[in-house]
């Protein structure tokens, strides 16, 4: 496949040395992430107990995870602050209670990275199946459809995100038979995914519009294919280029969404981390360890900016009109 | 000999946003016989290709009746129709926007096969290609690694691959250069010849339609206003503005005539009586009330126009 969207995203990426940055620095985001448990057997902690009685090694000496205030009073409990000695138990100090936060950034990542991707790919899928519907059959299903995504649309995001997230915190969701607890990891994936569906299905609903006019749509049905082989022998393959734009993008959008509802405990429910949840543990600490906040924010920007960067360059590569633009 | 494709009266309306209609074919009749060649002439926009589309329904057609093999197909559901569609077949202009750019040769041509459920694909698509003059090892490409005149080479093999009695050819020929042209041409002739199929060729060349047709309709404003024999048409057309279409085909013996004057009216609002008659040269009074029917004049010929060019008897021109 000499022009198939794959042979022409390796060749187009690999002259781009930005994309290639990004796609290195969200690989070895992604390799730390899922290390995770590795690196607290190897440093030998439990991010996922409060510790707040206990001590640490730090320099052959042992010293409480919960210092005495620096104020002039020595009033109150300070977590212990960062010697960024990575590989060391609590290289990157303690948080409020006690935990490891090296450890905690790295699994919070695994849950924020997971969400997210599935996030976006629920998404992805479920907007491909109505882009293609609405785009393919048009006339009613069309107006259905659209008319549905746009007052899904016209409801802020992060308005419907939060409402949901409220309703389904307390009591988990039920889907028939089907229930899912509420500190399941699937809540906020479906409805992180349900708020971008029109954001990802309206580009595909127009992709599929045009491609189901083109010439070949027609020969295929005269030929006398059925409904469900047109839109999928026909016209999906020729969404790909889309989808392969989309992805990065959504799932840029997904995970600040999830830090988003995370951080309101919304989304990833305690004793588990999302870096948006390490975010608002930190949120106590701004003035005495900020490092508790700004380590997993930085995780964040660093992976939406590596993403959007990889979405911007694949759609350069794929589309033939913006080439040569910046 | 009992007609393969009957079509009677097909109407097909567009209605547009602004709740105006567009009549795009109006009330046409056609026969085409087993084997046969018909050509459909007529300036672009003239509702050659929606009539084509309505032959084989791909459009459905808003009022009027269509007869396939006797069968009355006019409105037969989607579902019923696919049982009928590898007997009828369509080449479009444009080769590349007919073609998935994701499938190679091979595949494209295995799709009908795959669809109906035939045996034998490989050797068949292998059998394909050689019909239409091309390399076994074309299978493995992509669309666009072919030129345009191997790409309807393609088209035809895709459309010929079910074995169909008719094939309806959209200007097959006129987005690819002259000398590719001819080696299409042919390759239709030979493959009509050997296979029996009936063609319905829609064209607006009449240098092409010489070559192809045994009989040929020309199309004004989304109604026939000629039909006749190929040859016959041709040397001596009865309708003005056949006579007008093939003044316009420059010649080295005789200086270009002047063109018809003004645009081809709106068929959102069609002149009265006549289509013709606002562009006529020997337009009366009546043409402009009177709506001419399409009546046979002579041997096999049909003339829609109050005072056509040859006479009764098939020869000769009215003054």
């Amino acid at each position: 496949m000499r022009d198939g969207p794959w042979s022409r995203v390796w060749h187009g990426l690999g002259q781009r040395r930005g994309a290639m940055a990004a796609l290195g620095l969200l690989g070895l985001i992604v390799a730390a992430s899922l290390a995770a448990p590795f690196y607290a057997a190897w440093v030998g902690v439990d991010p996922f107990v409060s510790n707040v009685a206990g001590t640490t090694l730090r320099h052959g000496q042992v010293v409480d995870l919960m210092q005495p205030n620096d104020n002039p009073l020595h009033l109150g409990l300070t977590p212990l602050g960062p010697d960024w000695r990575i590989g060391e138990a609590y290289g990157l100090g303690s948080d409020a209670q006690g935990r490891d936060v090296a450890a905690r950034v790295l699994y919070g990542g695994r849950n924020s990275l997971l969400i997210s991707a599935a996030a976006a790919i629920l998404c992805m899928m479920t907007a491909t199946a109505i882009g293609l519907c609405a785009g393919y059959f048009g006339g009613w299903v069309d107006i259905v459809l659209s008319r549905m995504l746009d007052v899904l649309w016209a409801i802020p995001v992060y308005l419907l995100a939060i409402s949901l997230s409220i309703v389904t915190v307390g009591h988990g969701l039920r889907l028939g038979p089907v229930t899912i607890g509420a500190d399941n990891l699937l809540i906020p994936v479906i409805i992180i995914a349900l708020v971008y569906i029109p954001y990802a299905a309206r580009p595909l609903r127009a992709r599929a519009l045009s491609l189901s006019r083109a010439e070949f749509v027609m020969v295929s049905r005269g030929l006398g294919a059925s409904h469900w082989r047109i839109l999928t022998r026909e016209i999906l393959p020729n969404l790909a280029d889309t989808l392969v734009v989309l992805a990065p993008l959504l799932m840029a959008l997904c995970l600040l969404a999830e830090s988003s509802l995370s951080f309101l405990s919304l989304g990833v429910q305690a004793p588990a981390a999302s870096w948006g949840t390490i975010i608002q543990d930190g949120e106590g600490l701004l003035y005495t360890r900020p490092a508790v906040a700004i380590l997993p924010g930085l995780m964040i920007v660093a992976t939406v900016l590596s993403l959007n960067v990889l979405g911007d360059a694949l759609r350069d590569t794929l589309d033939p009109k913006r080439r040569g633009r910046s | 000999m009992s007609a393969l494709l009957e079509a009677k009266d097909l109407e097909r309306r567009y209605r547009l946003r602004d709740g105006r209609e567009l009549q795009a074919v109006a009330g046409v009749s056609l026969t085409i016989a087993p084997g046969e060649a018909l050509a459909l002439v007529g300036e672009s926009g003239c509702g050659k290709s929606t009539l084509g589309r309505l032959l084989l329904r791909l459009d459905d057609p808003t009022s009027g009746t269509l007869r396939f093999d006797g069968e009355e197909i006019t409105t037969l559901s989607e579902r019923r129709l696919r049982a009928l569609r590898p007997r009828m077949q369509m080449v479009f202009q444009d080769s590349y926007a007919s073609l998935n750019p994701r499938r190679t040769a091979g595949d494209a041509l295995a799709e009908p096969l795959r669809i109906h459920r035939r045996p034998g694909v490989a050797a068949r698509v292998r059998e394909l290609l050689g019909l239409v003059g091309l390399p076994e090892a074309a299978a493995a490409k992509f669309p666009h690694e072919f030129s345009g005149g191997q790409r309807q080479r393609l088209n035809i093999a895709r459309a010929i691959a079910l074995g169909p009695a008719l094939i309806v050819a959209d200007e097959p020929v006129s987005a690819l250069d002259v000398s590719v042209q001819a080696q299409i041409i042919n390759l239709f002739r030979d493959l009509q010849a050997r296979l029996g199929l009936a063609c319905v060729f829609i064209s607006h060349d009449l240098a092409v339609v010489r070559q192809m047709a045994d009989r040929i309709a020309v199309m004004y404003l989304g109604a026939i206003v000629e039909e006749g024999e190929g040859m016959a048409v041709l040397a001596a057309p009865a309708h003005p503005y056949t006579r007008a279409l093939l003044d316009a085909v420059p010649r080295a013996d005789r200086p270009l005539p002047p063109p018809l004057s003004g645009e081809v009216p709106s068929p959102i609002s069609p002149p009265s009586g006549c289509r013709f008659h606002p562009r006529c040269p020997i337009a009366r009074d009546r043409c402009g009330i009177e709506t001419p029917a399409l009546r046979m004049t002579g041997t096999g010929r049909a003339v829609a126009c109050h005072f056509p060019l040859v006479s009764e008897a098939g020869s000769g021109f009215s003054s």
